[in-house]
């Protein structure tokens, strides 16, 4: 039930909770959606539901104080309440990620980079006096802990969510109420099923050449198909991801949300840099507000510019796994925006094409980095990739035909994706009969995958 | 109220037409329950009752197709629901087919077998079959097959997370055909080491792991593959089961075995199947099939050596974490078809010994995903090949 492609979330809980949530009278909807998220996650973590419940309780505390805290040093205490609070966020998502690493992979509970991200800017938008009205208990709770967003994101924050920017009517201020309309629920039907169809017929079957590869082993693969399985691994990457947010976004505008964008078309982006502000965006600008601003970000000497980068790339690649190569994966994307930023900014500038080569070309090597987390393996496949170092063992040179001949469709779709203007007519045109046509079927096609290959001991894998 | 319904219709059409398509669909899966879609009926519950409707398109049953009892049954789901009714049908044709040959073949093997080397090796061969769920021993005399005919099966550490209900009860009873299913003498024989050459009029039958040796193993110039990924026992004589089928060398083209078998000749058939089918509950009903297969290949070929391979062990990571795929399953299925081998004609070769550790698990630096060889290691499939063949004097030599 906690996957958005699975069965029982679309044809299950989805629509129970979406008919409840929406006869409901507004002022229980928090109520409802921390509830019916309760019971969503408890579906995929079990006990760790009882983490969460301590953490949102924990958090909501410590904002309270920060809140309502009295006196002459006011700011000086609430600035030692958010490092407390801070700190013990910090703690347990640090705990837990070494257990996972150390002891047991399943000990990491589900989302838990996910929702302490938003507990943390959650503190520090209340610091930094952000949010215009104090948050209730089930507003912060709901924040913390709403369905869509639980597992993979994205990082919405509190004031998108709830109290947007208060307009003055009348001399009276008034808050953005958040609304449930029926043309919000088709909208974001819509963005559900292009994700949906994103998922489970392009990153899903892409998925499969990636475990091919595995599958025939690094040091036996031909040079081209290494490189197709560079290309493979990034588009799957990409219309998971995407996908999962276009369907939590979706989701997110059914319940009267605004739709939060996470992925803003990353591989039209001119440099890394760029890339990053578009790939999962949500979790970029987290980092340039919560980490990279606080410590100074680019209004600083060369060297701090440079340190400061190098933290944020460090820490996203802790963030993203434990293992070595994340570190590796990092410190790569923060040396080439250094790179980028103080050695070719003006080359970039007037010759835009390398700003697009770097995307192209570097970024599938760094997701390479990214999915190989033993490193002797690593060091095989780019020895691949690049075959100026050995030779391989085994290799059977007809391999880049074969899966070419197999995967192209699904290539194809993906890289017709990655420019913009196909999605971006796909969305703008969504009321038109073709486009409904058409998303109808993408629909029906992806639950018929689902169902074969879901829950299924018989398609549980074909070997 | 028809106004309402209007406009909802105008604004959220895409809702609309999935919600009624939903439905409608909801209720073809409710009401053919009883008719088309009993076979699903274990499903019922645990999944969206829609999802019934995608697998049986998947299955091709459709809302109107007629009930189960009348399509011919296949899959895997069909075992599931029925193993008792496919099992017996299939016990008693196999049933006749040993007794035919023991009639014919049983006297002159017991003469043959009775030697003191024989006898040694029996000892090693019975151990072996107790675990094997103590095959049926038929009258008092015990088998006499050389130990180098038929590989141990490796044991496979218990991780305690196999799904009884892929696995046979422990007192199942398999018919062993060590006596003599279809052999043509008295004699046993052993296995020996061979050179390329004994493959040039084999064929090679199995799913992707067979497929990887085709294309990893050097062994596509030197004889003739038939293969298909996902492919399984259920599916080797379906009519719709085309399978790609390489010539010693040549291009590749698609056929079924069955049409291969009944038109060209094999000196040697090799089947490498069994890891698809772990997710068949019963062991007992894949050893009928297997029993079937061989059978059937037999009888288009029955001068061929028919070679049943062990399923190979999985890695130990893969093992200690799949209810399904794990070594216990894998085991027990290689115990089973172990007993089809009847040492002078059919053979049960097992290269686990070659591949796993100590603890039965396949070595985690021979396999990239768990479940198949890596490329660089299929050569020491093609390897194990070369040392366990069986040379049947008198035979035709597969040059000729």
């Amino acid at each position: 039930m906690i996957n958005f492609s699975g069965l029982e979330f679309i044809f299950r809980f989805l629509p129970v909770f979406m008919i409840i949530y929406w006869i409901i009278p507004s002022t229980y909807r928090d109520a409802f959606l921390f509830v019916g998220s309760l019971v969503f996650y408890a579906s995929g973590a079990k006990w760790f539901t009882l983490l969460l419940l301590g953490l949102v309780f924990v958090n909501y505390l410590f904002g309270e104080l920060v809140w309502v805290m009295p006196g002459r040093r006011r700011k000086t205490q609430q600035r030692q309440m958010l490092i407390a609070i801070v700190v013990i966020d910090a703690v347990v998502l640090i705990v837990f990620k070494v257990l996972a690493l150390k002891v047991k992979s399943t000990l990491l509970p589900l989302g838990l980079s996910f929702y302490i991200f938003k507990m943390i800017s959650y503190q520090a938008d209340l610091y930094l006096e952000k949010m215009h009205k104090r948050p209730s208990f089930m507003q912060a709770a709901a924040y913390f802990t709403m369905f869509p967003q639980i597992a993979q994101g994205p990082i919405m924050r509190f004031t998108q969510g709830w109290i947007e920017k208060p307009t003055n009517i009348r001399r009276r201020t008034v808050y953005m109420e958040r609304a449930v309309s029926l043309q919000k629920i088709e909208d974001g039907l819509s963005f559900f099923v292009i994700g949906l169809g994103m998922k489970v017929l392009i990153a899903d079957r892409l998925g499969i050449l990636w475990n091919e590869i595995v599958k025939i082993g690094f040091e036996s693969i031909s040079t081209p198909l290494a490189w197709l399985g560079a290309v493979g691994y990034s588009l799957e990457l990409y219309f998971d991801f995407w996908g999962y947010s276009l369907m939590a976004g979706g989701i997110g505008l059914m319940l009267g949300f605004r739709f939060i964008q996470n992925f803003i078309h990353p591989y039209a982006a001119c440099g890394i840099a760029d890339f990053y502000r578009r790939w999962h965006a949500t979790l970029g600008s987290w980092f340039r507000d919560y980490v990279y601003i606080p410590l100074g970000g680019s209004r600083c000497s060369s060297a701090a510019v440079i340190r400061n980068l190098m933290i944020v790339w460090l820490l996203t690649g802790f963030w993203h796994g434990g293992t070595l190569n994340f570190i590796i994966w990092g410190l790569a994307l923060g040396l080439m925006i250094v790179w980028e930023k103080f050695v070719v900014k003006d080359l970039i500038r007037r010759v835009p094409l390398i700003g697009h080569l770097h995307v192209i070309i570097l970024i599938p090597l760094t997701w390479v980095i990214f999915a190989i987390t033993d490193l002797k393996e690593l060091g095989m496949y780019f020895t691949r990739l690049f075959p100026f170092f050995g030779t391989g063992v085994a290799v059977n040179r007809g391999d880049f035909g074969k899966y070419i001949g197999i995967y192209w469709p699904f290539l194809a779709a993906g890289v017709l994706l990655c420019v913009p203007v196909f999605y971006n007519l796909l969305v703008w045109k969504r009321k038109n009969p073709l486009v409904i046509a058409l998303l109808l079927v993408i629909f029906w096609v992806s639950v018929y995958f689902a169902s074969i290959s879901a829950g299924n001991p018989f398609m549980y894998f074909s070997f | 109220m028809l106004q309402i319904l209007r406009r909802i219709i105008q604004k959220a059409p895409l809702l609309v037409l999935i919600v009624f398509i939903s439905l409608v669909l909801t209720v073809l899966a409710l009401v053919g329950r009883s008719g088309p879609y009993k076979e699903y009926s274990t499903q019922h519950g645990r999944i969206p009752v829609i999802s019934v409707v995608m697998r049986g398109i998947h299955d091709h049953v459709y809302p109107w197709s007629e009930g189960p009892d009348d399509k011919t049954q296949k899959d895997g789901k069909d075992k599931k629901e029925d193993p008792a009714s496919s099992g017996k049908e299939q016990d008693t044709e196999a049933a006749d087919a040993a007794d035919q040959d023991s009639k014919d073949q049983g006297g002159d093997a017991r003469d043959q077998a009775e030697g003191g080397a024989a006898d040694k090796a029996d000892d090693g061969k019975e151990k072996e079959g107790d675990q094997a769920e103590k095959p049926e021993q038929k009258g008092s005399d015990p088998m006499k097959v050389p130990e180098t005919s038929c590989s141990k099966v490796v044991d496979a550490k218990d991780y305690g997370v196999a799904d009884k209900s892929y696995l046979s009860p422990d007192d199942t009873v398999y018919n062993t055909d060590k006596e003599g299913l279809f052999a043509p003498n008295g004699t046993y024989y052993s296995l020996q080491e061979v050179d390329d050459s004994y493959f040039s009029d084999a064929l090679m039958i199995g799913d992707s792991r067979t497929v990887g040796l085709y294309e990893y193993g050097e062994m596509a110039d030197l004889t003739s593959f038939l293969a298909r990924e996902s492919t399984t026992v259920y599916d080797l004589f379906d009519d719709d089961e085309k399978m790609e089928y390489t010539p010693k060398g040549k291009e590749s083209k698609e056929r079924t075995l069955k049409d291969l078998l009944s038109k060209a000749k094999f000196g040697k058939i090799y089947i490498s199947v069994g890891v698809n089918e772990l997710g068949v509950p019963d062991t007992k009903d894949y050893y009928d099939e297997f029993r079937k297969v061989v059978e059937k290949i037999h009888k288009l070929q029955p001068d061929a050596i028919i070679y049943i391979q062990g399923i190979m062990h999985v890695s130990k990571k893969m093992s200690s974490t799949d209810p399904v795929y794990n070594n216990k399953a894998v085991v027990q299925r290689n115990k089973a078809i172990s007993t089809l081998a009847n040492g002078r004609n059919i053979f049960y070769i097992d290269m686990n010994a070659d591949l796993c550790d100590a603890n039965g698990d396949l070595k985690e630096e021979l396999t990239g995903d768990g479940i198949h060889l890596k490329a660089s290691a299929c050569e020491l499939w093609h390897k194990f090949l070369l040392k366990n063949a069986i040379v049947i004097p008198g035979t035709a030599s597969p040059d000729q």
